[in-house]
Parts: C-alpha cells; structure tokens; sequence
C-alpha cells in the first residue's frame, strides 16, 4: 500500500483555499500545511503549487502581498478573498455530499441492494 | 466581480510582464531557499540539498509557462508571435507586400473616403460641443392651403420674449447673408463673399464655440458692429494677425465693424451652412442693409434659432414650452399661431432624401470595387499560400494544429489589411482637403470622425476575412491531408470563381459608367432644340421695401414692346429663368385635370427663343383675353385624337378660364432630359420678379439694362445666359458620369490585373508542361489555344453574369440617364468591346513569356 496519495483532479484549489483560509501564507508555507494537515499522505509537486496560486489568485478567490518570513526573507503571502471564501464553502460542500455518497456507496452490503 | 477581477489581474499581467516574470522567480527562489534549509536541518549537504530542492520543484520554464496562461496572458503572446511572423514573412515578399498592400489601401480607401463623405453630408450633427443637447428650432402657420406653406419663422420680437422666458433651454437667434470683408473701406478682394451670419449676442456661449483670441460678441463694447471672425477668413483676409482683434474692419464696403474675436479653426459651419463671420444681430439693420423696421416688426421674418437643453431638461419639454412662448407672443401682437418644432442638428429629411440615392448607387459601385480588390488580393494571397505548401506541411508534421495554422495565415491577412487600413484613414482625411480646395462646402464637417474609423476597422476586418479566409482554409486542407494531387484541381477552381466573380464586377461598374457617360452627350445633343445657348436673361428685381406688382410687368412689356430689340417677358424664379413655378392643375371642363408644367411667356419671347408653331395661332398677350398655348406633349395628352385648339380649361393657380389658340413645337424648356407637358400663358403674376429674354450679341446687356431704366430707374437689373439652369443641370450629372466613370476605369484596371495574374500564375504553373509540348513538336499556337481554354469558363461565365446584372443595374440607373435607353445598344457593344480588348492586352504579357519558354531549358531544369 503507498503511503502517499496524488491528488485527485481539481481538489488541489479546495486544499490551497483551504490552507489560506487559516491565515496568509506564502507558497512553501501552504505546502507545509497541506502535508502536515493531511500527515504527508497528500503529496503535492512542489513547482505545480504556483500555476494554481496564479490561477486563483487571477480568479480573485486569493490575493498576494509581499512580506516578510518567520527567517527575515522576503516572500510573497496569500490571504483569502472574500470570493474565496464563499468558493470554499461552496466547494466543501460538494466534497462532503461526494465523499458521503462513495462512503456509502463502498459501505453497501448485499442487504442494501 | 470575479470578470473585473480577471480583467484587473490581466491587464496588470499585460502591462507589467517583466515584473510579473520577476515575481514568478524571486517567489520560487525563497521557496527553494527554504526547502534547502529544511533538508539541511535534516541532514543533508548543502549540495545534497539543493540538487533535491530541484528535483522536488519540477521544471520551473514549465511552471513559467502555466503561470502566464493563469493569467490569461497566453494567447496575447501567440497573436504577438503570428503578428511578428506575418511581419517578417511580408519583409520577405516585399513586391507581394507592397503590391496587396497597394491595392487594399485603394479597396478600403474608397470606402473609407466615401463613408467620410456620406458622414458628413448625412449624419454628422453640428460641430458644436454637446451637439446632443443642441436643438433647431422652426415655425410655421399649418392652418394655410398646403400649397402656399411658407416658413413664418421667428421674429426678433418673439426671439427676445422666448430667450427671456424660456427655461428648459437657452436660445440663439440667426440670421444669414453674404458680406464682403476688408481691412480698408471699400476695398474688394477677388473670389468668393464670405458667408456671415448675424448672430444674438449670446452665440458662442449657447453653442460652446471655442474663441482662440478675443471675446464672444457678448464681452465687448454694447455700441456699434462686432464681428468673429473665422479662421480661415482671418488667416486669408488678414495673415492671421493678432493684433487685429479690437480693430475697425469694413464689412460690405462702408459699414465699419469692430472684430472681437477669432474663432476656433475646428468651426467653420453649422452642418453646411458655412460661417466665415459671425456679426451681432443688432447690426443687421446696417450692415445687412435689412429693413429698419426688421428688429420692431412683430410680423418680420425669419430668423432661425438654435436652443441647448439646460441640465435635466427634454426635447420634449421644450418643445412644449416653445410653442407655448410662442403662441402667448403671436397673441399678444394679434398674430396667427404658430406651430413650432424642434429637431437634432443632423441633416434635416428632405436634404437627406435627395442625395441617397445617388450616395446608394455610388456606394454600391464602391462597395463593387472593395469586394473587386480584396478578390484580386485574394487571388495573389491565394498562389502564394500555395507556393508556401511545403512550410505548413512541415508546421502540421511538428505537432501545430490546423486552427493555428488558419489563425497564422489570417494574422497575416490581418496585418497587411491593418496597413491598408492606416493609409486609407490617411485617405479619408484628404477628403475634407479636397473639399476645402473646391470651395464649394465647409470643409470640417468632412474630417473623419470615430465613425470613419469604425467603419475602416469593420473594412479591414472584412478584407482580412475576404482575402485570407478561403487561402487558409484551402491551403492548410491540402497539407493537412497530404493530398497534393486534389490541391490543383480545387485551387484551379477557386481561382476560376474568383476570376469570374471579378469580370461580372467590372462589366458592371464599366457599363454602368458608360450608359451614365453616354446619358450626358444624349442629353447634350437633345436640349437644344431652341435656343438654349443665345440667349440672354436680364432678371429684374425691385429695391428693398418695394414688392412685385402686376403693374411693373405691364409696363415691363410696354416697354419691351416699344423697344427695338423686341426682348421677351417672362416670371423668374432662381434657377427657372424661363418662368416655371412648376405644375399647376389645369382642370377641363369635363372635370379631367391634368398637372402640366406653367410657363409666363409674352409673345416675343417664342420669337427670341425660336419655338415655332406647331398649329393655330398665336395667343393675345392681353391677360384678359385669356388665351393661352400649349406644347405638342401636352395637347397630345390633352386630345390624344381631335384637335385642341378651342379647347377651354381653368388654371388652379389663378382660377382664371383659359381658350388654346395654338400648340408649340415640343422644347427641353424645363428639363434638359425629357420634354414635360405645359402651358404657356401671358405674363402677369404678382410676388415674383419679372425677366427679360433677348437675343445674345454685342451691346444687348447695355441695351435691357437702359430699357428697364426706362421703366423705372430704380429697378435692378442681373444678367445670366438661359443656358445657366442647363448647364447646372449638366454639371451634376456630369459631375455623376465623371465618378462613375473614374469607378469603372478603377474597376477595369483590377479586373485586368486579375486575369492578368491568375494567367500568368496559369503559365508558370503549366511551364513544365508546356515545355515538354513544345519538346513533342507542338506549336505554339497550339500551346496559346490551351491556356485559353483554361481560363475560358472563368471569363466566359464572368461576361454573361456581369452583362445580365448590368441589365439590372442600368434598369436602377434610369433616372440618372437623361434619356438615354437603359439597354442602349451602342453602350453594352462598346463594353464588350473594351472588356475583351482589356482581357486579350491583361493576358498578353503573360501569354509571351508562355510562348518564350525553350522546352531545353525547362527539361534541363527537370
């Protein structure tokens, strides 16, 4: 069984607005909370990380400032946007209906059918 | 909210690209500095740790490459990669560049140039700020028999009641005429009398006219004349001297004005009433030379008023209150009322009417032309795309798609109309230069505006889809399916349709332009069949303050009678010398009415205009004798069998009886291309003013002038020969052949390039053949035979198309030929002739170097 999991088409937006949505971070910083959050099951390449901060933040869902890091560097931080958070209840929402009906669909015993 | 945000998001994007290249690589920088530290902290090397980092960050050109797509900046960079494509791939052709180039620019200049035109004699409102809120205002009395409708227009009196009471709008009172200008009294200057308008006081300030020096005629001194002057009129008058403004100029002569300003040079009129001047309405009396009385007369007429809108006010509203103003005024000075209305600054709906179908017609021989050209470009893009087969072959073979194919030839399309397009809008501003060079219209109204350039845009884009459409489909069809062999037969086909499509086009507009050439040498030929051309016209008018009465016309032909020279009287009117007002009922005493057209001739007049008799005898000149003549097209409608002599009838003009004493041959007296039916009567009609015919020749002018001297010395006296209506009328269309004509050389001129080319592409593409023809013993005439017959179907079907549409075409043109038969045979056997003399010289050249090709040469090169 691998112990890591390549994500699934179109969740790795969920789980950027997700990280953002508990503070600004800068891109490595999302990474870290991913990995650690899903304790390293969800591995994420670290460069495809950007193409889709980009794309969220074009979006409006997410928007950036420069700043500082917790070692003195200049990074670039991302915070939700109002957008953004109504997109992430919206798309938490339908993750939860998804993963419901395939729990339910995985937990079915010949009695069910 | 999330469109303006990509919106926002893209255009930073676009606008800061470096810096957004530079962010992308400082914020994956830190992100790899970062990942090091936490792999060194872990253990590893410095070395180690960053050949990691790498390797867990992926390929950061391909993260470059998404980032810009995530900022929708991707297909702005691919249409700058084909734009700079296109670019180097016209660098390389430049005689193909320079010639489509050539070409388009005249296709999309013509209709640029005449949109520019139609612009501003349709469309364009007064350039006046805000001409939005801008209204003209007009009156009439609507309770007169329709026939007599005159403009009662605004008087002073009311113009001064209305600017004091209106609210919704604020009013500017004009008036027009022509005034000579001098710097010295009495001093004249040669050309054409600058146009004045007097103006109320409040005229630049209404309108929002730009003063470049000086003042609006309401800032200065409140004594004596002001005068604005224009631009052009001070730059010409007075080389555009500053100092002139606050001096003393003289207007007509000997009235002395003091210029106050110098308007704005983007003012010259007001839609086409050209303004050179502008002087204070108070003056008019003076300078004017108008009645004293024109400024207290409550009846005096006409002045025109323009009004702005004042801030949240309708059109609608003041209209009402305008014609509620207006009427409290014609009550309170026991007048009639008026009925008042108001409309925008375009040009009004009769102007508009007379001139669109001429405008229709000429654009839609320009239009001809436009779709002429891009088929010709077409056809040149068309073998060129060809000859670059094996390029997209190569481009489909490396992974591109077709569409982006299609997109790269239409990009290239595209930038070579785009060129064109910048020189026709250069076109398009050499229209208001040609105007101003004629000096017929005021020249600004003709400056192209954000609508020409709409319309020159839409022009490229359609000449991009004409020309570079089918070549990009046909040429990336071909190569994506690798079948050659199908590429000849279709791209022949194409080029046979295209071919034809422009012979029709040019048969057309040729023969167009031949019947209208033709219409005006008929109409030349036929108008003189009396004597148009020897006759002088001496117009009488009275002083100001004196009317036309019965009397002056009788003792005018008293006069005319006694004199010597047996001149002629008739009624004039501008333009109808011959005494026409135009139709008249003239009503039968069976009740049968018929609508000739009247003319007031005394007797001597048929003498001096050589219209004999055609039967009966000549009428009384006695008005109360109520005899009359008419013409043999209207005695023919009048008694198609029987005589009309003794026929009785009654003019709705005067309601008088009448008796027909004679019938005149038919004369071109009111049209010169067609002869209409009328009715002469004795001349004897108050309100117009009287005129005298004679005969030219030395010493006749010194001879009328002493006669209506002698009559009345204080009558007026202005010369012209009879032949000017004619020759106005001749001018215009003439004026319409002659552009017809330039359109039909232009459309020739392409056409013949078109067979020119697809033949000669023809024979390149045949020289292998032709070649090992010649090789095998063919002739050479032969050879010439079958290169025609390739071409033949194209020309062929061209020819019959364009013949049978140009049927229809000059069916439309009827109105326009003075006569002439639409189907003249003379015209269409002439265009023949011309359109196979034009293919026969366009394949010529061509045709040569087929017959030079030395079969040696061409198998050696095998």
């Amino acid at each position: 069984v691998p112990t890591t999991t390549e994500l699934l088409q179109g969740t790795l937006d969920l789980l950027i607005l997700k990280a953002v949505s508990l503070g600004p971070q800068h891109g490595y910083g999302i990474l870290l909370r991913i990995r650690q959050v899903s304790r390293d099951t969800l591995q994420i390449q670290q460069g495809s990380l950007y193409p889709a901060l980009y794309r969220l933040e074009h979006q409006g869902m997410i928007a950036s400032a420069w700043g500082e890091s917790e070692n003195n560097r200049k990074a670039k931080f991302y915070r939700l946007t109002a957008a953004g958070r109504r997109r992430l209840q919206d798309e938490m929402a339908y993750w939860h209906r998804l993963s419901q009906a395939i729990g339910l669909v995985l937990a079915a015993s010949e009695e069910d059918v | 909210m999330t469109v303006l945000a990509r919106l926002r998001s893209f255009l930073s994007a676009l606008v800061g690209r470096r810096r957004l290249e530079r962010d992308m690589e400082r914020e994956w920088q830190f992100h790899r500095d970062a990942r090091i530290d936490a792999l060194i902290a872990g253990g590893l090397t410095r070395a180690d740790a960053e050949r990691q980092a790498r390797v867990e960050f992926g390929d950061p050109l391909r993260w470059k490459e998404e980032g810009r797509e995530a900022h929708g900046l991707r297909w702005v960079l691919d249409v700058g990669a084909d734009v700079r494509y296109a670019l180097r791939c016209l660098r390389r052709a430049p005689g193909f560049s320079l010639a489509t180039i050539s070409m388009l620019t005249l296709g999309i200049g013509l209709v640029a140039g005449a949109y520019s035109v139609a612009n501003g004699l349709f469309l364009r409102p007064w350039a006046v700020p805000d001409s939005d809120e801008v209204v003209v205002a007009s009156a009439e009395r609507r309770d007169r028999p329709a026939s007599t409708s005159v403009d009662d227009g605004f008087s002073f009196g009311a113009y001064e009641h209305i600017r004091a009471h209106a609210r919704a709008a604020d009013y500017v009172a004009m008036a027009d005429n022509y005034l000579r200008v001098a710097a010295q009294r009495d001093e004249r200057h040669p050309g054409r009398t600058p146009e004045a308008t007097f103006a109320s006081d409040n005229f630049v300030e209404v309108l929002g006219i730009q003063v470049q020096h000086g003042t609006g005629l309401a800032g200065a001194s409140d004594s004596g004349s002001k005068v604005l002057l224009s631009d052009a009129l001070w730059r010409v008058r007075f080389n555009a001297d500053r100092n002139i403004v606050g001096r003393t100029i003289w207007l007509a002569g000997e009235q002395p004005a003091t210029v106050v300003g110098i308007m704005a040079p983007a003012f010259d009129s007001l839609g086409f009433n050209r303004i050179d001047l502008v002087v204070n309405l108070a003056s008019i009396t003076t300078v004017g030379r108008s009645r004293a009385s024109l400024l207290t007369d409550p009846t005096s007429c006409c002045l025109s008023m323009a009004g702005r809108l004042r801030d949240g006010s309708t059109v609608e509203q003041a209209r009402e209150e305008l014609q509620l103003l207006t009427a409290n005024y014609r009550q309170s000075v026991a007048q009639p009322a008026l009925t008042v209305t108001l409309r925008d600054t375009r040009p009004t709906g009769e102007f508009v009417k007379g001139g669109l179908l001429v405008y229709t017609l000429i654009g839609a021989g320009l239009l001809l032309i436009f779709v002429l050209t891009c088929a010709n470009v077409g056809n040149l893009y068309l073998a060129r795309s060809l000859r670059r087969r094996p390029e997209m072959a190569i481009r489909l073979s490396l992974g591109a798609s077709r569409t982006r194919l299609v997109r790269q030839l239409l990009t290239e399309g595209l930038v070579m109309a785009a060129f064109a397009g910048a020189g026709a809008f250069l076109v398009a501003r050499t229209v208001p230069i040609i105007v101003s060079l004629t000096d017929e219209l005021p020249a600004n109204v003709f400056m192209p505006d954000w609508r020409v350039a709409a319309v020159t845009a839409a022009a490229v884009l359609v000449a991009c889809l004409l020309v570079a459409l089918t070549p990009a489909l046909q040429t990336t069809r071909i190569a994506w399916r690798g079948a050659a062999t199908t590429m000849s037969a279709r791209a022949g086909r194409m080029r046979g349709v295209v071919l034809a499509v422009q012979i029709a086009i040019a048969a057309v507009l040729v023969l167009s332009a031949t019947l209208l050439v033709r219409g005006v040498f008929h109409a030349a030929g036929v108008a003189t069949d009396y004597a148009l051309d020897s006759t002088t016209v001496a117009k009488v008018s009275v002083p100001a303050g004196r009317s036309y009465d019965r009397a002056l016309v009788t003792r005018l032909a008293k006069g005319a009678e006694a004199s010597e020279l047996r001149p002629g009287v008739s009624i004039s009117l501008p333009g109808w010398p011959l005494g026409t007002i135009g139709r008249s009922a003239l009503r039968l005493p069976s009740g049968a009415e018929f609508r000739p057209e009247l003319l007031w001739l005394s007797r001597a007049a048929y003498d001096v205009l050589e219209i004999p008799l055609a039967a009966g005898r000549w009428p009384s000149d006695e008005t109360q004798a109520g005899e009359a003549l008419v013409n043999e097209t209207l005695s023919r409608q009048l008694s198609p069998v029987s005589s009309v002599l003794g026929q009785t009838f009654t003019l709705s003009v005067n309601r008088r009886p009448y008796v027909i004493t004679g019938v005149v041959r038919d004369a071109h007296l009111t049209a010169i291309d067609r002869v209409e039916p009328m009715v002469f009567i004795p001349p004897a009609l108050a309100g117009l003013p009287p005129a005298l015919l004679a005969r030219s020749g030395p010493g006749v002018e010194q001879q009328l002038a002493a006669l209506v001297d002698a009559v009345d010395p204080d009558l007026d006296v202005a010369f012209a020969p009879l032949s000017e209506w004619a020759q106005i009328a001749r001018r215009n269309a003439s004026g319409g052949a002659l552009i017809a004509g330039g359109l039909g050389l232009v459309a020739l001129l392409l056409a013949m390039i078109g067979i020119g080319g697809v033949f000669s592409y023809l024979v390149e593409e045949q020289r292998r053949e032709i070649g090992i023809r010649l090789a095998l013993g063919g002739s050479r005439a032969q050879i010439a035979a079958a290169l025609a017959r390739a071409c033949r179907g194209a020309v062929v079907g061209g020819l019959v198309t364009g013949l049978a549409l140009s049927v229809a075409a000059g069916i439309t043109l009827r109105s326009f030929l003075l006569g002439l038969h639409p189907l003249d045979p003379i015209s269409y056997g002439a265009v023949a002739v011309v359109l196979i003399v034009s293919a026969l010289v366009a394949t010529a050249l061509p045709l040569r170097r087929a017959l030079r090709v030395d079969p040696a040469v061409t198998l050696r090169a095998d």
